[in-house]
């Protein structure tokens, strides 16, 4: 076998590997056999670390300690004002990190979101180890084509520390496009790409000429997607049986929880059929009537009419997307439709209404990004000749000016690499330095904005307020890295940055964190048994741990110090068996050391028994 | 009342006649609750109990007034005592060890007791019900010499004649909790436990033996489901879900099978309390709502019982 390489869409609500075997590109399922992985982690209360499917069906029962969306929080500041949006919104614990940066609690432990991100790709990674039978490194990760520098190096830290060696971060609508097969298109086309996903909306036009893609516009909304279509079902079941019973379901976990697998699955099922019946046997109850049952019947009707609003706001913002990128909407070439909710029947009448023509639906939704993905580790891993991939800037670039605003140089969509500048002037007489806030971002309030970096220009000439030119430069290269520099007209001063993107991690954190995610993976290849009997032999050394400072004092107070020396000896014994990985022989050491641990917990028992006597 | 309840009322009943020394009147409730269910087992294990204690210390002087009050109420003798003495008899040491008949006869087979025979170390109260055996100290006491000690040692404990004095309820409490760990009923002990925890919250005795009493009863269900890396299914047409009888707690864990995860895995998305998701699951394989492959019961009962 030649070497492999995957393509992974790293999706805020799901995630899929694929990969191009004998040409043709194929989703790589995953162990349990489902072809999608919920990008979901959790921690569960009995310590468990899951990841996908089991991570989601306990992400509303255990929510403190599920990490869902973590892609929202790649690569943010803890200052920006999209972190403080988003932490808003997230049922877990999020707090500052030691360089600006943000971490996840999860457990008694602190994860920066790349480190999350990596166990949702050491899952996909697993899973294609285990479908290809041989060790996997090489993958081609998807962004949004709105990520930035901080977002993308996040994304490839995260797959360096899942083990991966990221060989390129590509853009999703990008990708889609290379799934659609337009890759080797020799006409040049225009098209769009509609993609509505579990939690987020994006639209982007893409210009496609002899294997140059160029991203001319792209938008969306980050705070829709298919969950909001889930949550409608969910509250037009939960209200009438707060009504009828005076219970509102939504407020009990479990129920909730079983509210949301309902109608997710409602919601599936009526992109096929017209109607659906959803029954929930004891779902709750009461005192005075006992067990309740929630049983409904929903239309696809129904459900369009409830979730109209929400198709409403996505073709708001192909518009919106369409106006700055000044293309007509019957002008495009296609129009390809990516993410699961797309399959809505209401989702494709709506978009053949706006765009005049019907989507192109060749390509299975939830796995067009990943097949793209696929397709261009393929080119790269064969050396096949490179497509361009052009991109342009996703946000506006500029400095915050007096006045607390923000002035912008480099305006959202410009296609990089660009340069531009612009001069301003001092404020107060005789200002011997000048700060350069570079922001990035489409608010005219400069604290709205995301901080990429500043410095001080300082040695400016004294002067009377509005006499002293700076001119403030920005270059973007091709490789994305953004440059400032201000430079004083009169003078020749230069200061300038280069800003540097990061993940929020440093290299010695990273080194650390894939050490770890290392010792994880050797875990998970354990034969299962002796994983559930490691577990159990940890569980039963804390116990004994919790009680050994009594026994110690039981054993003076004539318990003997026989008993203890045999189980000091039984658990060095265990523990050597945990060690060499002795399944037989410790499922034994576990038998006796339960044994043990209850006669000493008895006799510790009886002990307190005699003294309240 | 239903026939749950009022058997409930019994055993509470009973023990707290036990708890306060009165023998003969706990044995008369539980020995009501036994006839109710007889396959109860913590109604026979109970009753056992009381009948030993009685058995290892009531003097021939007690037998007969206990005789004389059955006689004065005109009520019979009860059938489990042994014979009041009669002034010329000669006490007896040991009384005629009860008949053991078949749990499903009319009249309950009850185990003999005797003050100096020590209790079948290997049958459990449990063999009937989860199968691992209750970590005790009868191991550990074998090789000390030490023949007081184990659960039962509770037996050869004095007689608390004086009713306890109800100074603090909670201490009333804890020493029902021991003496109901002692009978091996640990989900009792739990109830009362609870109830010390919600008064004083940071006792450190009763969250040890919380502990010890949740961790030990975790493992008597977590014995009857077997292997956790089975998946189970649901083993009745989902029409039917809706006869049986479940709270919703059960209904989550229920709505979780899919034949696809495994019970360690339900444990992880269940998110309830280790021991309530073993203590469901059990039910639910034992009346057969849900299965492991390779375990099916032949016939799916449709309803649970609660107690």
């Amino acid at each position: 076998m030649g070497e492999l390489v995957i393509g992974i869409d790293l999706g805020t609500t799901n995630s899929v590997v694929a990969t191009v075997q004998g040409g043709v590109p194929t989703v790589i399922p995953n162990r349990s056999g489902y072809r999608i992985t919920p990008s979901v982690v959790a921690m569960a209360r009995n310590g468990k670390r899951l990841v996908g499917a089991l991570a989601r069906r306990q992400a509303v029962t255990n929510a403190e300690r599920t990490v869902v969306a973590v892609k929202r929080l790649m690569g943010r500041r803890w200052s920006s004002k999209a972190l403080r949006d988003t932490v808003a919104r997230m049922p877990y614990t999020i707090v500052q990190g030691p360089h600006e940066d943000v971490r996840i609690v999860l457990g008694e432990q602190q994860y920066s979101p790349p480190e999350i991100s990596a166990m949702v790709l050491t899952e996909l990674r697993l899973d294609a180890e285990a479908y290809f039978g041989a060790p996997v490194s090489k993958a081609v990760i998807t962004c949004p084509a709105y990520f930035n520098d901080s977002q993308r190096n996040a994304t490839k830290d995260a797959g360096r520390i899942a083990g991966l060696d990221v060989i390129r971060i590509i853009n999703e609508p990008t990708s889609a496009a290379l799934a659609y097969g337009f890759g080797k298109a020799q006409t040049e086309k225009q098209v769009a790409v509609f993609d509505l996903g579990g939690g987020t909306f994006d639209f982007t036009v893409l210009h496609m000429f002899k294997g140059v893609f160029e991203v001319e516009a792209t938008g969306g909304d980050s705070l829709l997607g298919g969950e909001d279509f889930d949550s409608r079902i969910i509250d037009w079941l939960a209200e009438p049986f707060l009504k009828a019973h005076g219970v509102d379901l939504r407020t009990d976990k479990m129920a909730l929880q079983r509210l949301r697998d309902a109608a997710e699955k409602a919601k599936c099922e009526l992109s096929a059929v017209t109607s659906v019946e959803i029954n929930l046997p004891f779902i709750s109850a009461t005192q005075k009537t006992g067990p309740l049952h929630l049983q409904a019947t929903l239309t696809r009707e129904q459900l369009e009419k409830l979730t109209d609003d929400l198709v409403q706001r996505c073709l708001k913002v192909c518009e919106q997307v369409l106006g700055e990128a000044k293309v007509h909407a019957g002008a495009l070439g296609e129009v390809l439709l990516v993410g699961g909710q797309t399959r809505m029947p209401r989702i494709q009448t709506a978009v053949k209404s706006l765009f005049g023509r019907d989507p192109s639906k060749a390509v299975n939704p939830d796995e067009a990004v990943a097949l793209g993905a696929a397709i261009q580790g393929a080119m790269l891993l064969h050396e096949e000749q490179e497509m361009l991939l052009l991109d342009v800037t996703p946000h506006s670039l500029g400095i915050a000016i007096a006045g607390g605003f923000f002035q912008k140089i480099i305006p959202k969509n410009t296609t990089v690499p660009t340069s531009a500048h612009h001069v301003f002037t001092t404020v107060k007489d005789d200002q011997p330095s000048a700060k350069i806030t570079v922001l990035q971002g489409e608010s005219d309030i400069a604290t709205d904005n995301e901080l990429l970096g500043e410095f001080m220009l300082t040695g400016l000439r004294p002067a009377a307020r509005g006499t002293v030119d700076i001119d403030v430069i920005f270059d973007i290269s091709a490789d994305g890295i953004v440059s400032v520099s201000a430079l004083d007209v009169q003078t020749g001063a230069r200061q300038s940055i280069t800003v540097t993107a990061s993940s929020g991690l440093t290299e010695d954190e990273i080194k650390k964190a894939t050490r770890a995610n290392e010792d994880w993976m050797l875990g998970q290849k354990e034969d299962p048994k002796f994983q559930d009997r490691k577990a159990r032999a940890e569980e039963l050394f804390k116990e004994f741990e919790a009680i050994w400072p009594r026994l110690t004092r039981a054993a003076q107070d004539g318990l003997g110090q026989e008993p203890l020396q045999r189980a000091q000896a039984a658990l060095s014994v265990a523990r050597l068996q945990v060690a060499q990985k002795e399944s037989e022989g410790l499922a034994a050491s576990i038998d006796r050391l339960e044994r043990m641990l209850g006669a000493l917990k008895g006799a510790l028992e009886r002990g307190l028994k005699e003294e309240g006597r | 009342m239903a026939e749950g309840g009022k058997f409930s009322a019994l055993l509470l009943e009973g023990l707290d006649h036990y708890r306060k020394g009165r023998m003969m009147e706990a044995v008369r409730a539980w020995e009501e609750a036994y006839l109710l269910e007889p396959t109860n087992l913590r109604a026979r294990e109970f009753l056992r109990s009381a009948l030993e204690r009685i058995h290892a210390h009531m003097t021939p002087n007690t037998l007969a007034r206990e005789a004389q009050r059955v006689q004065s109420d005109g009520a019979q003798p009860h059938p489990w005592l042994p014979p009041a003495p009669s002034p010329n008899t000669v006490p007896m040491a040991v009384p005629p060890p009860l008949p053991r008949t078949d749990p499903a006869s009319e009249r309950p087979p009850l185990p003999p007791p005797g003050p100096n025979t020590a209790p079948p170390p290997l049958v459990q109260p449990w063999d009937e019900g989860p199968s691992l055996a209750i970590p005790q100290l009868q191991e550990e006491s074998a090789e000390s010499g030490d023949e007081t000690s184990g659960a039962w040692s509770i037996h050869r404990e004095p007689l608390p004649i004086e009713a306890v004095a109800a100074d603090d309820e909670t201490e009333v409490w804890m020493r029902g909790a021991r003496e109901l760990v002692g009978l091996n009923d640990f989900s009792g002990a739990l109830e009362l436990l609870g109830k010390i925890l919600a008064r004083k919250p940071n006792d450190k005795d009763a969250m040890q033996m919380h502990a010890s009493c949740d961790h030990n009863l975790t493992l008597m269900y977590e014995s009857k489901i077997g292997s956790m890396l089975s998946r189970p299914r649901v083993a009745i047409p989902p029409d039917e879900v809706i006869w049986l009888n479940l709270d919703p707690r059960a209904g989550f864990v229920l709505a979780q099978i899919d034949g696809e995860v495994s019970f360690e895995d339900l444990y992880a998305i269940c998110g309830l309390k280790r021991l309530d998701t073993a203590r469901i699951l059990c039910q639910l394989l034992e009346e057969g709502v849900v299965q492991v492959q390779g375990q099916e019961k032949a016939v799916a009962k449709r309803a649970m019982h609660r107690s």
